[in-house]
């Protein structure tokens, strides 16, 4: 990842950068062992099945709430990285101001849709705290993992509104094609 | 009036190049707010629900299946065992770079992870040779798009976990339709090789005993088919199942027959989870949309005017197809997908059309999409394989004849829907 101007960036901001990329590659960590942990949950949940005719029945649900953790903990890092899927046919064809512009635009449709995204998830997390609400048949705590979303989903806003200021180019080893 | 805020709100959001999950999500947002009375927790309880299903944890299996293969370089092997038999072909190694894509669509569900593989062995050996790189690149970006239809396939996987469909059977209605393809593909190179045999050199031929015993080297990727597919297909596996067995088998065969290492597995696994991460934001964003579309009744409405204006099913597929046409110019196949199967699917369904069926038409103008330029994701692919020598135009004109194949294959699975149908009708 490059900075998009080519001008040197103060101390400070390099500072807020560091923090940014440690924290998100912290919150990252949690989101690849979650992937980890699911990969090794469902087959062990073969192995058990067919190896010692003893299923595992929590597997679905605790791989579902592996991957829930997982989606919200990997977000951060691609809005830090910029290597979000966007469309910029309109962009591409418009002179560097407009760019800019765009841009901008772009940065305020991802902070809103946080915004609204965070102050529901947070309502959510709340009630499901408030009540213990558990799994169906594991009875594993849904708390935890919301709360985690939720704030993970709130560290994607501070991060997009930093990119809003400080905007960045992929790095071409960090492009994904899905 | 609805219809012209989603449109007016989804075109602007979209367009501005805003990450284009939150663009979705937040028209979804929108519609909530001002039309559904502000109930915008609606939009975030199905995000929650939905990831938390148990069958969408098989797309980052998959993801990270398509990139060990190409990371292992068992790809190598494959090829070399493969080529001495479709080399007797007139087209020669040609017909060996569809035939290595539909062997390892059988394993890998992306049609970039094919293209990757097999194009970063394919290329250097035939532009080498004396191949003509523009059908080299057409080839093997034709022979891609084969990935995301063959079994196991990310793009039916999204669209069973998004509409509900059973995706053992979707799997299953890839396998004709993919083969079919292939098929034309092999035909249409043969019978341009024999119009203009300058663009492919004749390969020499090795007797039938030597080819046969070379083909037997493609025992691991047998392997690895008959441990994703064959544990799905025999009833002993869920699709997250077989994905799982298969990252495993992949890894195992990477370390014994491949040039998979310990560094490298990390990193894919990093990828993978980038990839995944990425996808995903589109998916939070589509859901969102297809909720407050569905809680509108959208779908519904649009079925009342179509029956209204007397528009034909036919006539509406063939708008849908001209809209995915001009869609797979400006994005990127599975996002085309995911956005648009909110309306598309209520409606089509509604319209009498087969879930399954629609599933792999949907799947094929992805797979159209991803030659499409300017964003086709295949295209771009190889390209960068072919580090500068074949331009992006070169490659997306190399890969026209292959684009209107896909069209073709299109209007014969219209014409002849057993074509998909009839193996999840008989085998589930």
């Amino acid at each position: 990842m490059t900075p998009a101007s080519h001008k040197p960036h103060p101390a400070w901001v390099v500072a807020v950068e560091r923090a940014l990329m440690g924290l998100c590659t912290a919150v990252s960590a949690i989101g690849a062992a979650s992937l980890a942990g699911m990969f090794a949950l469902v087959l062990a949940a073969v192995v058990m099945r067919y190896g010692w005719s003893r299923p595992l029945d929590f597997t679905e649900e605790l791989s579902g709430l592996l991957m829930t953790l997982a989606v919200f903990t990997l977000l951060p890092m691609t809005v830090l990285k910029e290597i979000n899927i966007r469309v910029t046919v309109v962009s591409q064809a418009l002179p560097p101001m407009g760019q800019r512009v765009l841009f901008v635009l772009g940065q305020l449709i991802l902070w809103a849709f946080v915004a609204e995204f965070v102050r529901q998830a947070g309502g959510i997390s709340e009630f499901t705290a408030m009540l213990g609400l558990k799994t169906e048949q594991s009875r594993l705590p849904l708390a935890p993992f919301m709360w985690t979303a939720t704030i993970a989903m709130g560290l994607v806003g501070v991060v997009g509104v930093w990119r809003t200021f400080y905007p960045v180019q992929p790095a071409p080893e960090d492009e994904v094609h899905p | 009036m609805i219809w012209t805020f989603l449109g007016a709100v989804l075109g602007l959001t979209v367009m501005s190049g805003a990450v284009l999950g939150a663009a979705l999500g937040l028209t979804g947002f929108a519609i909530l707010e001002i039309f559904g009375g502000g109930v915008t927790r609606l939009g975030v309880q199905a995000v929650f629900n939905v990831l938390a299903e148990f069958t969408l944890t098989a797309i980052p299996l998959f993801i990270l299946l398509g990139d060990v293969l190409v990371a292992s370089g068992l790809a190598t092997g494959i090829y070399k065992a493969m080529s001495p038999l479709f080399g007797r072909l007139r087209g020669g190694l040609l017909h060996t770079n569809i035939a290595v894509c539909t062997v390892f669509g059988a394993v890998s569900g992306s049609s970039m992870s094919v293209s990757a593989a097999v194009g970063s062995v394919a290329y250097p050996e035939l532009s080498q040779r004396g191949y003509d790189r523009r059908l080299v690149v057409g080839s093997l970006a034709g022979g891609g798009t084969l990935g995301l239809l063959i079994p196991p396939s990310l793009s039916l996987l999204i669209y069973g976990a998004l509409t509900d469909t059973s995706i053992g059977k979707l799997f299953l209605a890839g396998v004709f339709p993919g083969l079919m393809m292939a098929a034309l593909f092999m035909v249409y190179i043969e019978f341009t090789v024999r119009r203009q045999p300058s663009l492919a050199p004749q390969e020499p031929r090795m007797p039938w005993g030597e080819t046969l015993r070379a083909t037997v080297a493609v025992w691991p990727i047998l392997v690895l088919i008959l441990a994703v597919l064959g544990s799905l297909f025999a009833g002993i596996a869920t699709p997250t199942e077989s994905a799982a067995v298969g990252v495993a088998a992949a890894v195992m065969l990477g370390f014994t027959m491949g040039d998979l290492t310990w560094p490298k597995l990390a990193k894919t696994f990093l990828s993978s989870a980038s990839t995944f991460a990425v996808i995903a934001l589109v998916f939070m964003g589509a859901v969102i949309l297809a909720q407050s579309i569905s809680l509108m009744q959208l779908p519904q409405k649009m079925l009342e005017t179509i029956s209204g204006v007397g528009m034909s099913p036919l006539v509406l597929l063939v708008v849908i197809v001209f809209i995915y046409l001009l869609l797979g110019m400006i994005f990127d196949g599975l996002s085309m997908m995911v956005m648009t199967l909110p309306v598309v699917f209520p409606l089509m369904t509604g319209l009498g059309f087969d879930a399954i069926w629609l599933g792999v038409v949907i799947t094929m103008m992805v797979e159209i999409g991803m030659l499409t330029p300017p964003v086709g994701m295949n295209l771009f692919v190889l390209v960068g394989i072919a580090q500068g020598k074949v331009t992006l135009a070169e490659a997306a004109m190399g890969a026209l004849p292959f684009w209107i194949l896909l069209m073709v294959g299109v209007a014969l699975l219209t014409a002849v829907p057993g074509i998909a149908t009839w193996l999840p009708s008989v085998a589930l």
